[in-house]
């Protein structure tokens, strides 16, 4: 809980006053590669409390495609790991905001002088994006999980693409996102939709009801219903500004998967792309 | 089950219709979304779009019998000015809803004439905290369509004077949560990176609960569509407090560098 007066003011560390951005980070040359760590914050300390969620703020995009961001956490340079694995941004028109993720992790190592750490990779190599880290110290134990682990990545720097089909307002298949969820139980979930590209889409106010599912292939059971997305004739693809998580209980060893529907349904503009977010146990 | 949809016609792909009054800037009827919840939640995804009409939206969430509804989140905030078919916008709101809830919820706009937006919603039965969910997530600036107006100025990467957002907050709220707008501004001709405060304290004794929070005012439309703000974060603010914001920004050009910012308190 934060207490105005009790110094312990929420900042945002990673934010460059002189430009009023973000940290920049640069993809590597190769594309859809990851590039080298960067650090974005060094603190704050909180009096103590290891922050225990952790906002990511992806902004400033230099180029079109798609982006992947790692966020670590270090206690010094060359010693990263991994607290969440490829946050997307998807940037395929010129119009496009902040996407935030709001992951409830805990952040180690700020409290004996660490850091935050993060790297990209995109579809056009050495493409570079802003990234604000803002470590948060709820004190109401938002961040019980020890990392944000993807499921759907594709080779793109993007999701899995998800066509709604043919039939307006109907559920289309699903579509394999992961075989397996790995080797721990997911707590929550987060979803980042994407335009799937598509950059040139013919209808206005689209709008897409995107399931997440688990179980086995025709037996899966939806964990995230109706997921509402959508886009207008100027701009082709809102992608979620905001990734919240939403609770839920899945154990190890879990398919994944989405379906969308949509009432549209042009060829070619129906596309969406997914990429889920699971919260998983302590590291 | 751990989470409850409601509201979602599927063979539509849309949510509830809620219609505004045909007098700008009043609440139209409340509409039903549910008759009665079956789980009891503790976190609700609320999810707003669709309009019918470029206009500015505010809507409300509400609970109890039909004509004796009780907001539990107000004056949630709906960018839909710059095009007849908006993109809608999501909330996420640790909010307790008792199981056999009756749910509805309105919307009022600054077009005085009857328009419309969609509304469906997710309840979960627990948060992304072990704690319960707040009784009500209260806009403290909904006396206005349109947020708090904050102009970051003609000097780039300078923090503007503070603008005050509520002078005296009707109660102690356990958590703050934050909406920036696009100031109704459909022809930006310069992208802007932009970094808000949020204070408290009287004026000119202002301290920052939030410092440096990013937006981005894009260039070209949607400028009023993106919608960008921080989720619901624990910060402890005394009844009777006067909080405001501030803002520095890179594009100094005037008229285009302004953006609008609500906040919303949860008790």
């Amino acid at each position: 809980m934060f207490i105005p007066g009790q110094a312990n003011t929420l900042i945002n560390p990673s934010a460059l006053t002189v430009s009023g951005r973000g940290t920049l980070v640069t993809a590597s040359a190769t594309a859809n590669t990851k590039g080298a760590w960067v650090l974005t914050a060094s603190g704050p300390t909180y009096g103590g409390y290891t922050p225990d969620a952790l906002m990511v703020c992806l902004s400033g995009a230099s180029n079109s495609g798609g982006y992947l961001v790692d966020i670590g956490v270090a206690s010094g340079a060359g010693s990263e790991y991994v607290i969440a694995a490829d946050l997307c941004k998807t940037l395929y028109q010129a119009n496009s905001a902040i996407v935030t993720y709001i992951l409830p992790v805990r952040v180690p190592f700020l409290t004996s002088g660490g850091g935050i750490y993060a790297r990209a990779q995109c579809t056009v190599g050495s493409s570079t994006i802003d990234v604000h880290t803002i470590p948060i110290h709820t004190g109401v134990d938002m961040g019980s999980g020890g990392r944000i682990v993807p499921f759907g990545v594709s080779g793109q720097s993007r999701g899995v693409t998800i066509d709604s089909g043919a039939v307006a307002s109907t559920k289309s298949a699903w579509v394999q996102l992961a075989a397996s969820s790995g080797d721990y139980p997911i707590q929550a979930m987060g979803v980042h939709v994407g335009s799937g590209a598509d950059n040139n889409r013919s209808g206005t106010g689209w709008e897409w009801g995107i399931d997440i599912g688990i179980g086995a292939a025709a037996s899966e059971t939806v964990v995230i219903p109706n997921l509402v997305v959508g886009c207008n004739a100027t701009v082709d693809f809102n992608e979620a500004q905001i990734v919240s998580f939403f609770p839920c209980s899945i154990p190890p060893s879990t398919r994944i998967a989405g379906r969308s529907q949509c009432p549209y349904v042009t060829a070619g503009d129906r596309v969406v792309d997914i990429i889920t977010y699971a919260l998983v146990g302590a590291l | 089950m751990v989470h409850e949809n409601v509201g979602y016609t599927a063979a539509t792909s849309r949510g509830v219709s809620l219609t505004t009054s045909a007098t700008a800037n009043l609440y139209g009827s409340w509409a039903q979304i549910i008759a009665a919840t079956v789980q009891t939640w503790e976190l609700v995804h609320i999810q707003i779009g669709v309009n019918s009409a470029a206009s500015r939206y505010r809507v409300d969430i509400g609970r109890g019998a039909a004509g004796q509804e009780y907001a539990i989140a107000t004056g949630l905030v709906f960018c839909g000015e710059n095009s007849a078919e908006g993109i809608g916008v999501q909330y996420t709101l640790p909010v307790h809803v008792p199981a056999g809830s009756r749910i509805a919820a309105r919307v009022k706009g600054n077009t005085a004439a009857a328009t419309n937006v969609r509304v469906s919603m997710t309840g979960y039965t627990r948060g992304p905290t072990k704690a319960p969910g707040y009784a009500v997530c209260e806009c403290l600036n909904n006396g206005s369509m349109m947020g708090v107006v904050v102009d970051p100025g003609a000097v780039a990467h300078t923090k503007s004077s503070w603008v005050q957002v509520v002078a005296s907050t009707n109660r102690q709220y356990r958590a703050l949560m934050g909406v920036i707008g696009g100031n109704n501004d459909i022809a930006r001709t310069t992208q802007s990176y932009q970094l808000f405060d949020i204070g408290i304290g009287t004026a000119g004794g202002e301290s920052n609960i939030l410092r440096d929070f990013p937006a981005l005012a894009p260039l070209g439309p949607p400028e009023t569509h993106i919608m960008q703000g921080f989720p619901p974060l624990p910060i402890n603010i005394a009844q009777g407090s006067r909080l405001a914001v501030r803002a520095q920004g890179s594009n100094v050009t005037a008229g285009d560098r302004a953006l609008d910012v609500t906040l919303y308190g949860l008790y």
